[in-house]
């Protein structure tokens, strides 16, 4: 290096003495060569005038060389920059006239390669990583202003799969890496943030009004520097019991070295729906049920719902959908500043962010705050304190089956007014001077204006850190934390609502989590060859929630709003109810010891082996203690000497490993048996007397679900980087798999839920990126591909039968042969041509017009996408980038769970246009069977809720142009003023996909584990669209 | 010397986290956690537990009415009309396994039995308890324990007498507070158990006491298990046991029976005394009107009213029908509270199978006497003297029909009879009383625990 950059030098001065050639203008020319000597072709050379700033750029040729004219004389900047190079910057000077000669030799870019990765308890370099690890630089992805950093991470991991519930404000998402591998436990992966370990909490339960909350809508995605997805054993099995379901390490941005940089940015955006599903207007409404009407014997016009005539009827057409849609404005602001001196490193970042939906009324707003402070005490030793405070406000309305544009599209008739009207068929005015909703509790319009569900989430995590460097390689490492959710689900409802006097209800859990570890780790360099990484740690973690919730007739806001209320329960507000706090979901982990060691030989064998041992309250007092060991190798092949000067593949490892990993996320009264004890009150007496009996049996052997798992893999790297690949396979296997078994309601438990580890499941697949850099030069286009192929088998379930293991409402169940969330449903065939009634298969796979709901239902096809990924590409020319990624899921199954009633027998719903591809007379191939009121024409038992079979079951594969960004990188600069950019990003512009419904995008945010897992993500009940949204973002630097 | 103090006390911040975590401190329950041995530790926790297996016996699901109007819904004393969900289900005999009313019909029967099996399989652990107590406490679950098993037995299993070894499929039975998979026995095996236990109940129970269960209630209930046997010789000794020593009288006033307060005819009843318990309101929900919209939920059906007022002079059609203004017969019968004493076992009914038993038997006086009280207490005449043992049997079975409407009795009554000597019988004139669709499916709540459990067979009655 030194003697490159004194010949280097030298040349510069020998060439400064030559002599001068042109006149006026100046030439720079040049050949660039590598390490050895061999010329480069298409390095970017950009020479760039230091006082007026201007730039000119050349490509050097097939031999390397270089030159360009017409400069004017000055001080110039250049740089040579070529993929799989560092870029080089020299500085020269040009007199008038001068032809210079700078001949440069590009060093290897090894920052790929030593490109470093943060894990568990530490980093490593990318080299070294045996493991199936992926980082995410959170400069490259943009999640969606108002939702929750997960957004962003869409498409950016082959392999993690992340479906957003929907498209309204704070909603949750699914995420799920490798695929589904419990039923009963919770799937979510692990979240590490900055080394604390922090889990998904879904305080909503019971999904009130529709929807679960997002338990990581508190980070503000602007702080984030990067994540890291540790999906094989190698990588996850540090994090033992709590890391079957992979890892997701979130690194917070911390204090560069250099003054105050302080940046803004802001966003503004634009939300709609992805789509709007087309239902029946007045006329049609009217038109159908009278066919139907007739179809089933009917004499003269039908009956209309609500006792209008078909004139009075036919008077309106509401369009209720419209009604609860609008134009939703996002607006984001972010100010940070980072700072790095001798003593003191410091990240301080402050984000406002109000995303309104494209559902009335609907929005989440977040302010956060965030310091990260290094102080630096010696070269030995510096403490690191990190905190961060978070508020979310989620204005939410009702949704799918709680109301809102659920309501629109099921109960709310297009010929229902939203006034109630007088004789003239105008809005009533009543003696008070006001309209009326009509059908107050039916009527979307109302419900939001009388009914509002508002969350408010308080957030703080504080760590503290010290670390200390000793002897030579020893590294101790202590860290604690305090994490608290304070989450308040509230309620108010205004008294035309309740019937009575306005109520407002207030549930409030408050969580509060500790956690303290410490590490000691040595780094020993035993000869030039054997180099060991040794870390032992011991983790304390516990948690616990705490319950409250009262309820306040009278309040005419939100309780949160009148902090008088608590404490004047006299006054004028009564309070009417009030829960006793509890304190449940508590648990506590300790962990002693985890251990990794590392070995590296020659720089090109890596082998890690890592263990955990686990002791938790989670698990029952027969199974304390879970151990969890993993091995990998890592083999540098292209280091080898046959490969090393190999003119294609400039790099190649090869993989492999295999280790346990633990899921406890185990229902925390899994273990417990359950008693009702005595309580006052006439419900809880017999004849005045007190009465106590047990509830439900708990399980003294639960204990955590073991995954085994195996993991190959290859990271190739060709021409010079030009093409990186990285393949791995792996195969996962479940088993202790914990089933909520059913216990018979013979045996009189008051709850029939048990539970057991007796499941085995299964999860093989193959994950492939891929990053090309196409065109390199002035235009840059680079490509990034990432796909997966997950297939997940239920092996085995004990004695569970598939009835036993449902996914809530919608006919999902877990059985052997099958995937987790199979469709277990009556098939059916086609609509008979001859009377236009559905064909059913019976049990025996004949046809047949019954419908046998105990017999006939059957394991229907995997609705798991068979490929899931994205592709990404990236331009850049001068200062213009544009980056569109799409996103794909093929093969994948959605169960439409209110087709029932939308798309089936006519009854008081709405109804959806396809509709009108029905059976009409003999001999008709229609889509949908003859039009009927009448439940028996289905073979039905005359419930119209019970008409679950395959004609529900849809195709949901999809591309979509996920996010489109067309940016603007300003050059100008001064001192106090630089990186100016200005973008614009599309969320979700383009969908292309034959699904019907609102969006093959969907899940249903069930708080429930085994709801979750087994009916969670391909079942929709009157769900609402995706979010698109269009959005410009400026953001500059300062200082 | 710095470096190495510091090193020391940092190893021993890790040395300290490393011991001391032993199994009580992983042991973490719920704040409002208890182990069994706390749950039932006294008598008095004793007695809330087997209080608890009454209170389940008189939930709406249970004996609170639900399963009470199942019995009449199934058979030919109700209309169609109202009838929706799944209630209409068991009108049309189509019943499937994922119905909320047999679900609740099974659950809540069996929390009788499980908490009382609690309590019989946990007494021991109960100190202060005497031995009279532990007897009577054993006799009531015992008592407590055999109900459910009949009730259910009759609903989802064909009737007894159906096979002539009664090797039909009837229910699991339960005699143990267990979470261990029970596959069902025969309906000969659930009788026998049913049988045991009340005989059992019978040795142990006390002579009187108060509204819980005594000697008298568990030969009373014994003695409506044999009748349905047709097994007449036992139920005509049980029943007339029960009449001439029991020391309970016939109501006058035929409002009695069902009511907020006590009535001298019943033998066994489970209560509900309040607002704030309204346990027992199936029978107000079923057949009074609905306050918010003026109709019942369920009209009586045509076959029954013109068998109720073939006598103008009958008291019963007089207090216990009434007519809606849109011409629907309701059933005024069950007092309009939401609460309400509900008699499972009395003394009409007693009288009722004493009659029939009797007439069987050949004795016809007792068989005259008891009838004639029942319909002179109807404000009719007394049957002629003259009348044969066949005609007697015929009127003795409608003044049953005619007493006991709307008590849940007539599917298995109607059942009975075609067992005894009507193997023909149509139930409204259409389905077979043995017809699949007779039968309740077994509810998903009692399957799908259980791969081996066997469903009833589909295809309703057509």
């Amino acid at each position: 290096m030194k003697h490159i950059y004194f010949h280097c030098c030298s040349l510069v001065f020998l060439l400064l003495f030559s002599s001068q050639v042109w006149a006026q203008k100046a030439v720079l020319r040049g050949t660039v060569t590598d390490n050895k000597n061999e010329p480069i072709p298409s390095v970017s050379v950009k020479a760039t005038n230091t006082a007026t700033n201007t730039t000119s750029s050349v490509l050097t040729d097939l031999d390397g060389v270089y030159e360009i004219g017409n400069l004017e004389s000055g001080s110039y900047s250049v740089v040579f920059s070529f993929v799989g190079y560092q870029n080089t910057t020299k500085n020269i000077s040009l007199s008038k006239g001068q032809n210079l000669e700078l001949s440069i030799q590009l060093l290897e870019d090894n920052q790929v390669l030593g490109e470093v990765v943060v894990v568990g308890y530490g980093t490593q370099r990318k080299r070294e990583i045996v493991g199936a690890v992926t980082k995410v630089d959170f400069k490259e992805v943009t999640p969606v202003v108002g939702s929750s950093f997960e957004t962003g991470l869409q498409g950016q991991a082959a392999g993690v799969n992340i479906t957003q519930n929907s498209g309204a404000a704070g909603a949750g998402s699914v995420v799920r890496i490798r695929g589904l591998s419990s039923i009963g436990s919770g799937g979510d992966p692990l979240y590490v943030i900055d080394g604390i370990l922090v889990s998904p909490d879904y305080f909503r339960s019971g999904e009130s009004f529709g929807a679960n909350n997002n338990p990581l809508s508190f980070i503000n995605p602007n702080d984030i520097e990067s994540i890291s997805v540790l999906k094989d054993a190698s990588a996850t099995a540090i994090y033992g019991a709590r890391a079957a379901n992979g890892v997701i390490i979130i690194t917070t941005k911390r204090g560069k070295s250099g003054k105050p940089k302080f940046n803004f940015s802001t966003t503004v955006g634009l939300a709609k729906p992805t789509n709007i599903v087309q239902f029946l207007d007045t006329k049609d409404w009217i038109a159908l049920r009278q066919e139907a009407w007739e179809n089933d014997g009917g004499v003269g016009r039908v009956p209309l719902p609500g006792g209008f005539t078909h004139e009075q009827a036919l008077a309106t057409n509401t369009d209720w959908i419209g009604l609860v849609l609008q134009d939703g404005i996002k607006s984001d602001y972010n100010l940070s500043m980072s700072q790095g001196g001798k003593f003191l490193s410091s990240y301080v970042g402050l984000s406002y962010s109000n995303g309104e939906s494209f559902l009335r009324n609907n929005s989440f707003q977040r302010i956060s705050g965030r310091a990260n402070l290094d102080f630096k005490f010696s070269e030995n030793f510096s403490i690191g304190v990190s905190t961060s405070l978070a508020r979310g406000l989620n204005r939410r309305v009702a949704e799918a089956w709680a109301g809102g544009l659920g309501t629109a599209q099921s109960t709310a008739l297009p010929f229902y007014p939203i006034y109630i009207p007088n004789a003239a068929g105008q809005d009533s005015i009543f003696e008070d001077g006001n309209k009326r909703y009509y059908n107050l509790y039916g009527n979307p319009v109302a419900q939001a204006e009388y009914q509002r569900p508002r969350d408010i989430e308080w957030r703080t995590i504080n760590n503290l850190k010290l670390t200390y460097k000793f002897l030579k390689g020893f590294e101790f490492i202590a860290s604690g934390t305090y994490d608290q959710a304070t989450y308040n689900n509230s309620t108010h409802e205004a008294a035309i609502w309740t019937g009575n006097r306005d109520i407002a209800k207030n549930y409030r859990t408050m969580s509060r989590n500790i956690n303290t570890y410490t590490t000691l780790s040595y780094d020993w360099q035993l000869n030039k060859r054997n180099h060991f990484k040794f870390l032992i740690g011991q983790e304390y973690a516990q948690k616990g929630d705490e319950t409250t919730g009262y309820e306040y007739a009278g309040l005419t806001d939100f309780i949160y709003l009148d902090p008088d209320a608590d404490d004047d329960p006299a006054g004028i507000d009564t309070l009417v109810y009030n829960d006793t706090p509890q304190l449940i979901n508590r648990w506590r982990y300790h962990s002693f010891p985890f251990a990794r060691v590392n070995y590296d030989f020659d720089q090109k064998w890596y082998i890690q082996a890592t263990y955990r041992r686990d002791a938790s309250s989670n698990f029952g007092a027969n199974k304390r203690f879970a151990y969890f060991p993993a091995v990998g190798v890592g083999y540098l092949m292209s280091e080898e000497p046959f490969l090393r000067d190999n003119k294609v593949i400039n790099f190649l490892k090869l993989k492999a490993s295999v280790g346990r990993t633990g899921n406890s996320e185990i229902n925390t009264n899994a273990q417990w048996s359950t008693y009702f004890t005595q309580q006052s009150g006439d419900q809880n007496s017999y004849n005045g007397q007190p009465i106590q009996y047990p509830i439900q049996l708990g399980n003294p052997d639960i204990q955590w679900e073991l995954v085994t798992t195996y993991d190959g893999g290859v990271e190739i790297g060709l021409l010079n980087d030009r093409i990186t690949a990285d393949v791995s396979f792996y195969q996962k296997r479940t088993t202790a798999a914990i089933i909520k078994t059913s216990v018979s309601a013979s045996s009189g438990l008051n709850t029939l839920d048990f539970w057991q580890n007796v499941g085995v499941i299964d999860n093989k697949g193959i994950e492939a990126s891929l990053t090309t850099h196409n065109i390199v030069g002035k235009f840059n286009w680079k490509t990034r591909i990432n796909v997966a192929h997950n297939k997940n088998k239920v092996v085995s379930v004990g004695t569970a039968t598939p009835d036993a293991l449902d996914g809530g409402f919608g006919d999902t169940r877990a059985v052997p042969g099958y995937a987790i969330n199979t469709n277990y449903l009556v098939t059916f065939v086609r609509v008979d041509p001859a009377t236009g009634r559905p064909v059913y298969l019976d049990k025996d796979g004949n046809e047949t017009f019954e419908y046998d709901v105990a017999n006939a239902r059957r394991a229907q096809k995997d609705p798991n996408p068979w490929l899931t990924g994205s592709i990404n590409n990236s331009f850049e020319y001068k200062g213009f980038s544009l980056d569109a990624m799409f996103y794909f899921s093929l093969g994948g199954l959605i169960y439409d769970d209110a087709a029932k009633r939308q798309r089936a027998i006519l009854s008081d719903w709405n109804t959806r246009c396809d509709i009108v591809d029905h059976w009409d007379q003999p001999g008709d191939e229609a889509m949908y069977p003859r039009l009927t009121a009448n439940t028996l024409n289905w073979g039905l038992n005359g419930n119209i809720w019970q008409n679950n079979h395959t004609l529900w079951l849809e195709d949901a594969s999809f591309v979509r142009l996920r996010t489109l960004t067309l940016a603007y990188n300003f050059k100008n600069k001064s001192k106090f003023f630089s990186n100016l950019r200005l973008a614009f990003v599309g969320n979700n512009l383009l969908t292309f996909t034959e699904y019907s419904g609102w969006d093959p995008e969907v899940a249903r945010g069930r708080s429930n584990a085994q709801e979750r897992n087994v009916g969670g993500s391909n079942v929709t009940y009157l769900v609402g669209p995706q979010e698109k949204s269009y959005n410009l973002r400026l953001s500059f630097d300062f200082n | 010397m710095k470096k190495n103090l510091f090193y020391s006390i940092l190893v021993g911040f890790v040395g300290l986290f490393s011991v001391g975590c032993g199994d009580e401190y992983l042991a973490y329950p719920p704040s409002n956690s208890i182990t069994l041995e706390e749950f039932i530790s006294t008598p008095e926790d004793a007695q809330a537990v087997l209080n608890s297996a009454y209170k389940a016996l008189s939930h709406k699901d249970a004996l609170g009415g639900n399963t009470q109007f199942l019995g009449e819904l199934m058979a030919d004393n109700i209309s169609a009309a109202r009838i929706q969900g799944d209630w209409l289900a068991h009108y049309t005999w189509t019943t499937d396994i994922f119905l909320g009313t047999t679900r609740n019909l099974m659950a809540q029967s069996f929390r009788v039995a499980g908490r009382a099996n609690f309590l019989l399989d946990n007494m021991n652990l109960v100190t202060g308890l005497s031995e009279a107590e532990k007897t009577r406490m054993r006799g009531e679950a015992l008592f407590l324990r055999a109900i459910p098993h009949f009730e259910c037995v009759r609903f989802f299993g064909q009737p007894y007498g159906y096979t002539s070894g009664n090797t039909q499929s009837g229910i699991a039975i339960r005699t143990a507070w267990s979470k261990d998979l029970v596959n069902r026995s025969s309906v000969g095996e659930v009788y026998n158990q049913i049988i045991a236990d009340l005989n059992e109940a019978i040795t142990l129970l006390p002579e009187s006491q108060d509204i819980y269960a005594d000697k008298w209630a568990a030969k009373g209930y014994l003695a409506k298990v044999y009748f349905q046997m047709n097994d007449f010789q036992k139920a005509y000794d049980l029943a007339n046991d029960v009449i001439n020593n029991g020391g309970f009288s016939m109501e006058a006033d035929l409002m009695k029976r069902f009511n907020t307060s006590a009535s001298s005819e019943t033998i066994f009843e489970t209560v509900s005394v309040s607002l704030g318990d309204e346990s027992n309101n199936g029978f107000r929900d079923n057949f009074r009107p609905d306050p918010s919209t003026g109709l019942a939920a369920a009209y009586m059906s045509n076959d029954m009213f013109v068998a109720a007022t073939a006598n103008p002079d009958d008291l019963r059609t007089q207090q216990w029908y009434v007519a809606n203004t849109m011409g629907n017969i309701e059933c005024t019968k069950f007092p309009i509270t939401t609460y309400t004493h509900v008699p499972i076992v009395h003394l009409t009914e007693m009288k009722l199978i004493r009659a029939e038993a009797a007439a069987e038997l050949g004795n016809t006086t007792t068989a005259f006497q008891d009838i004639n009280d029942i319909r002179t207490r109807a404000g009719l005449g007394e049957v002629p003297a003259g009348t044969t043992t066949s005609d007697l049997i015929t009127i003795i079975r409608n003044e049953r029909r005619l007493e006991l409407v709307g008590e849940g009795n007539r599917l298995h009554e109607l059942k009975r009879q075609a067992v005894r000597n009507r193997p023909d019988l149509k139930i409204r004139g259409i389905a077979p009383w043995d017809c699949n669709g007779m039968v309740c499916q077994i509810p998903d709540n009692e399957l799908r625990g259980n791969p081996d459990m066997e469903p009833n067979p589909t295809g309703g009655c057509q």
